[in-house]
């Protein structure tokens, strides 16, 4: 009688064990989820695509008698990239007194690539009359496109929109690893 | 007596199995604070509030008239095929012959000088927002780890046409009325939605929405990440 009622407790015993342990993740450290997070944070967040116009128009002229003209219009795509600066560090850290609620503060989110495609250069017209245009004059246009283009995605907010994702993305993963509450600050 | 044992078995082993389930699903992750691995419809749910996070921002200027006054094309051609074919311009002309069409007469109604020696044009600035649909995207979780995604292709979101701030136009000024003004911006806006967009904007856009998908999976539990594409149809590439 005693064999069998001992029977009885340990093979569900060994069955338990067996179906909770292998369906289960050890529980993360501050290594790990820094490691994750990091992961996250490699990725470039947001990306603007610009076609942009360029337009040079110069003209010379000798006592009010036009001497000379040039104009070129066209068209190029540049890219604009913003992400988290992982070149500075951030910080995390649990709470003292709820082990399950993350204090996270992240570094300022910045452009992390500003691209100007000069394959993609589309000519509409171009006129020349009494000079040439020449290299350096469009170069020093789509120069002060590239710095439009990043003023305006400033503008539109793309380091805010980098910022929101990022914050997303990590808030998904630790709420999957069991985290119950973020905290954000800034460095 | 050998049937009352196995019950008694029976009995004490369900107790046991089920004790322990209970100390596992309930009280254990009480102190561990485990890993939880989320659920399909959570992901699923989740993906819905990022509608507006994952789509690629597209600022396309346009230059009116000449975006659409394709040099291979000859105005007298086509009013020549106008004048002798039967039926509507639709199905006469092809979409670049509408657009040159159009554009032209729209630009000599509203006084442009676009050809000879003075050329006079109007860039128009349009935000476009390029994304998925979130209520067409399928999620097919295979096992705990394994999940395969169908992605429906990338479309135009949302599109607006910006007014021009005359502070920061850097192109020759024309005279144009407020009215004109808002023709050639109608015409440019009509076109950007019949248009399909450039491959290189919807291959961006399908890239972004992909790594965005894998990382979120990836910090859900998920190993095996397998992100398939929906054919694109026609209309699926606008609005």
């Amino acid at each position: 009688m005693r064999r069998p009622f001992l029977f009885s407790i340990m093979i569900p015993t060994i069955l338990g064990v067996l179906i909770t342990g292998c369906s289960r993740f050890s529980s993360p450290s501050m290594e790990e989820l820094s490691e994750r997070i990091r992961t996250i944070l490699e990725l470039p967040s947001v990306e603007y695509r610009y076609r942009e116009i360029v337009y040079v128009g110069v003209e010379k002229s000798f006592l009010f008698i036009p001497t000379s003209s040039k104009e070129v219009l066209f068209s190029v795509e540049i890219r604009v990239q913003a992400g988290i600066d992982l070149q500075q560090p951030f910080t995390i850290y649990r709470d003292i007194r709820n082990p399950r609620k993350i204090h996270l503060t992240l570094p300022p989110p910045k452009v992390l690539l500003l691209d100007v495609d000069e394959g993609t250069i589309r000519q509409y017209f171009v006129v020349e009359q009494g000079s040439r245009i020449h290299r350096m004059d469009y170069l020093k246009e789509l120069e002060s496109a590239k710095q439009r283009v990043l003023q305006d995605a400033y503008k539109r907010g793309i380091l805010g929109e980098a910022e929101r994702q990022a914050k997303t993305l990590i808030e998904h993963m630790l709420f999957a690893a069991g985290v119950e509450g973020v905290e954000w600050g800034r460095l | 007596m050998k049937i009352r044992t196995t019950l008694v078995i029976l009995a004490v082993s369900c107790v046991v199995l089920a004790a322990l389930l209970w100390v596992d699903r309930t009280l254990f992750p009480l102190f561990t604070g485990t890993k939880r691995i989320a659920t399909s419809q959570e992901i699923f749910e989740g993906l819905r509030t990022l509608k507006s996070l994952h789509t690629l921002r597209y600022i396309q200027k346009v230059v009116f008239p000449y975006d659409y006054l394709d040099p291979e094309l000859d105005f007298d051609v086509i009013l020549t095929t106008l004048r002798r074919g039967k039926g509507s311009v639709n199905s006469l002309l092809s979409p670049r012959e509408r657009d040159y069409l159009e554009a032209r007469e729209l630009a000599e109604r509203i006084g442009l000088k676009f050809t000879g020696r003075r050329r006079e044009f109007v860039v128009v600035t349009a935000q476009i927002g390029v994304g998925i649909d979130l209520e067409k995207l399928k999620i097919f979780p295979s096992s705990e780890r394994t999940i395969q995604v169908h992605l429906p292709p990338p479309r135009i979101v949302d599109l607006t046409i910006e007014d021009p701030n005359p502070s920061t136009y850097p192109y020759p000024d024309i005279p144009l009325s407020p009215y004109h003004w808002k023709l050639v911006a109608d015409l440019v806006e009509r076109k950007l939605r019949e248009r399909s967009l450039d491959a290189s904007i919807l291959s961006a856009a399908r890239t972004q929405v992909s790594r965005f998908l894998t990382s979120l999976l990836k910090q859900a539990g998920f190993l095996d990440i397998e992100i398939k594409e929906d054919l694109p149809t026609e209309d699926a590439l606008r609005r």
